[in-house]
């Protein structure tokens, strides 16, 4: 189904997931975290390889107010960024 | 301009980039070149620019104009991409050419098509044709005799899915005698249909990798994607790993087919990258994404929950319950409303939820009566009829939510954005004792000027729009006038916190200044966040802190009572 939505926010990852309840699990000593800690969170979004297959191009937010995009290789290091 | 690091993986500033959005789309498929688009601070004007080893291009510089990335060429030495730039209703579709970056126009759309794909043999466009919210025609388009033939034979939920490889076949998704949308096969030689792919939820999307050597289906199983790679020489599913904390989705394949990129995460987990290798079935992890100081036992799971709403129609909400709520420790909540209308809240890591949720506030995301993804009777249920029996759903969210003993049933407020910011306003407007906070992200106020001041390029939609909600210049004024929390503000009576992108093309900034303005008449705390560099939906980080920010602010002065609230 594809459907036009107006009045709606863009989501970057058109995608949900699925998971495992836990089984009653207690939670220890929960913390309120602060936003700016929340928002260290990084998103990242995408991923087209590169032709050789070492890299990916990807969308995130990692280093805060800009969607940047950057590129990673085999060994997860983060070489280039616009 | 950023460097970082590939000893350490240390991020090193190389310059400030300009305030706008940065949007990845592909590397190119024979070297190192990409491709980015960027539209202006939230406008929705999107330029597709170019960045070699040493400067940035923009391939698209046409003023005023959108331009929308449509996929390589399978010979890899061109790309095709949507341009409202010749009529800024309609969306032509040119070929870039990357050794020349000349573009040609190959396909004049004049009577408002929406792109759906191109054979890989360039001979056949896949074009759809909006009828109504609910239903598009599909057309194949002939580049050789120039010929339109409608793939669908009566009216229905018609989109492409993919050409075939061997550009025989058409696949598409209908959802003729169906609650749900189903894959089809439409041979073009033979003008004929077959079902090829029927699930208990909708079909959303399938796809062919670059060679065809599998199929990527996706569907929307109870507010959660679920991914089948199906192997079309044996007709077998491929087998992914499975995940502790979370689940695989957002799947892309190399073009080789070797490689797999996909993301693990869930509700209560943002998404990590992998790159998965086929043959030997070995997955690496490239990011970890969530910030160290955070204990991830300490995030909150979402579960699916219906409850009945005041005539029997049965609504699914997606529910999220804070560690510390207990029978003796009740916690205040909120009903969450989605954009749309026609949207659907689901089980995806939303760091606002998770935020507030970890602050001590229940949230429950109601899937009200027309929202996709539960059928279309349900989806139908609304139209011409909002602010009505879908705000009655939500009311029935706010009353489920007070029975469960581990709520505050007096400090339920409700937050939305965008159409879910027009319900949170009707709450407070239509029903101003049934909600005791509102959060309203650039929510409608007044139908009427909204659906007036709809951008020109969302022609092809815009009629579409007009038949679910109403037409602003007909008799549906009356009822539209009727429904706008603008025209009713005086029955403000709760506290409200607004928020607002100055950029926004779609709710315009005049509609959450009016309605602030209104609301501060009646004396009730109203605070307003506006952010200059923001259209519809707030994308930059620092923006999002001082938004998510100040949105929990509000709610434990005036939802959880903490702080002993001003008197205004």
């Amino acid at each position: 189904m594809r459907k036009f939505i107006y009045f709606v926010l863009p989501l970057l990852l058109i995608a949900c997931n699925n998971e495992p309840k836990e089984d009653g699990k207690t939670v220890k000593n929960l913390k309120e975290y602060s936003i700016n800690q929340f928002m260290d969170n990084e998103s990242v979004n995408g991923g087209s390889f590169s032709s050789d297959k070492s890299k990916l191009l990807v969308t995130s937010n990692r280093t805060g107010g800009l969607q940047y995009v950057h590129c990673f290789n085999k060994n997860r290091r983060i070489y280039s960024r616009i | 301009m950023y460097t970082v690091s590939t000893k350490t993986g240390e991020f090193i500033p190389e310059s400030k980039s300009d305030t706008s959005s940065v949007f990845a789309i592909s590397y190119f498929p024979n070297d190192d070149r990409i491709l980015f688009r960027m539209d202006d601070n939230g406008n929705e004007l999107n330029h597709i620019y170019v960045k070699n080893a040493t400067k940035i291009t923009d391939l698209t510089p046409y003023e005023g104009a959108n331009s929308s990335f449509y996929g390589w060429a399978k010979n890899n030495e061109s790309f095709f991409f949507g341009s409202n730039k010749r009529d800024n209703r309609f969306f032509d579709i040119y070929e870039m050419n990357i050794s020349t970056f000349e573009p040609t126009l190959i396909f004049e759309n004049l009577e408002g098509y929406n792109f759906n794909g191109i054979s890989n043999n360039k001979k056949y466009l896949a074009l759809s044709k909006t009828i109504n919210t609910s239903d598009s025609d599909l057309f194949i388009y002939n580049f050789e005799d120039k010929s339109f033939t409608k793939v669908n034979d009566i009216q229905s939920s018609n989109a492409a899915a993919d050409f075939s490889v061997d550009s025989e076949h058409l696949y598409f998704t209908t959802d003729v005698d169906s609650e749900f949308t189903y894959l089809m096969k439409y041979t073009i030689e033979t003008a004929t249909r077959e079902k090829v792919m029927e699930k208990e939820w909708d079909i959303t999307s399938s796809y062919f990798s670059y060679n065809g050597k599998y199929q990527i289906t996706s569907i929307n199983e109870d507010a959660k994607t679920k991914v089948f790679i199906n192997d079309t020489k044996t007709g077998n599913d491929i087998e992914l790993p499975t995940f502790d904390n979370g689940s695989v989705i957002g799947v892309g394949f190399s073009r080789d087919e070797t490689k797999i990129r996909f993301y693990v995460g869930g509700s209560n987990s943002p998404y990590n990258l992998y790159v998965y290798d086929i043959e030997t079935k070995k997955a690496q992890k490239l990011t970890d994404v969530l910030n160290k100081e955070i204990d991830p036992t300490h995030m909150v799971d979402s579960e699916v929950i219906r409850f009945k709403s005041f005539d029997g129609v049965e609504i699914p909400a997606i529910y999220y319950k804070p560690h510390q709520a207990t029978a003796d420790n009740k916690v205040p909540a909120l009903v969450m409303v989605h954009g749309g209308p026609g949207g659907q809240s689901g089980q995806y890591y939303n760091p606002l939820v998770q935020y507030l949720v970890n602050h001590g506030y229940a949230i429950l995301a109601v899937n009200n009566r027309g929202s996709s993804g539960y059928g279309k009777t349900f989806f139908q249920m609304d139209d011409l009829n909002h602010g009505d029996k879908d705000l009655k759903d939500c009311i029935g969210g706010k009353n489920w939510l007070a029975d469960q003993e581990i709520i505050d049933a007096e400090s339920i407020g409700i937050m939305g954005g965008s159409y879910g910011g027009y319900m949170t306003m009707a709450a407070l407007t239509f029903t101003p004792d049934e909600f005791d906070v509102g959060v309203n992200l650039f929510g409608v106020t007044n139908w009427l000027r909204t659906l007036k001041s709809i951008p020109p390029y969302w022609e092809a939609f815009r009629e579409a729009l007009y038949k679910e909600l109403g037409d602003p210049y007909s008799e549906d004024s009356i009822r539209l006038r009727e429904i706008s929390p603008l025209f009713h503000a005086e029955s403000i009576s709760k506290p409200l916190i607004v928020l607002q992108g100055t950029m926004d093309p779609r709710v315009l900034k005049v509609e959450s200044d009016e309605i602030v303005a209104a609301a501060k008449k009646n004396n009730v705390p109203v605070e307003y966040v506006l952010f200059e560099d923001e259209g519809h939906g707030f994308i930059k980080k620092e923006n999002q802190i001082t938004a998510y920010g100040n949105i929990l602010k509000f709610l434990d002065t005036y939802l959880k009572k903490t702080e002993i609230p001003v008197k205004q």
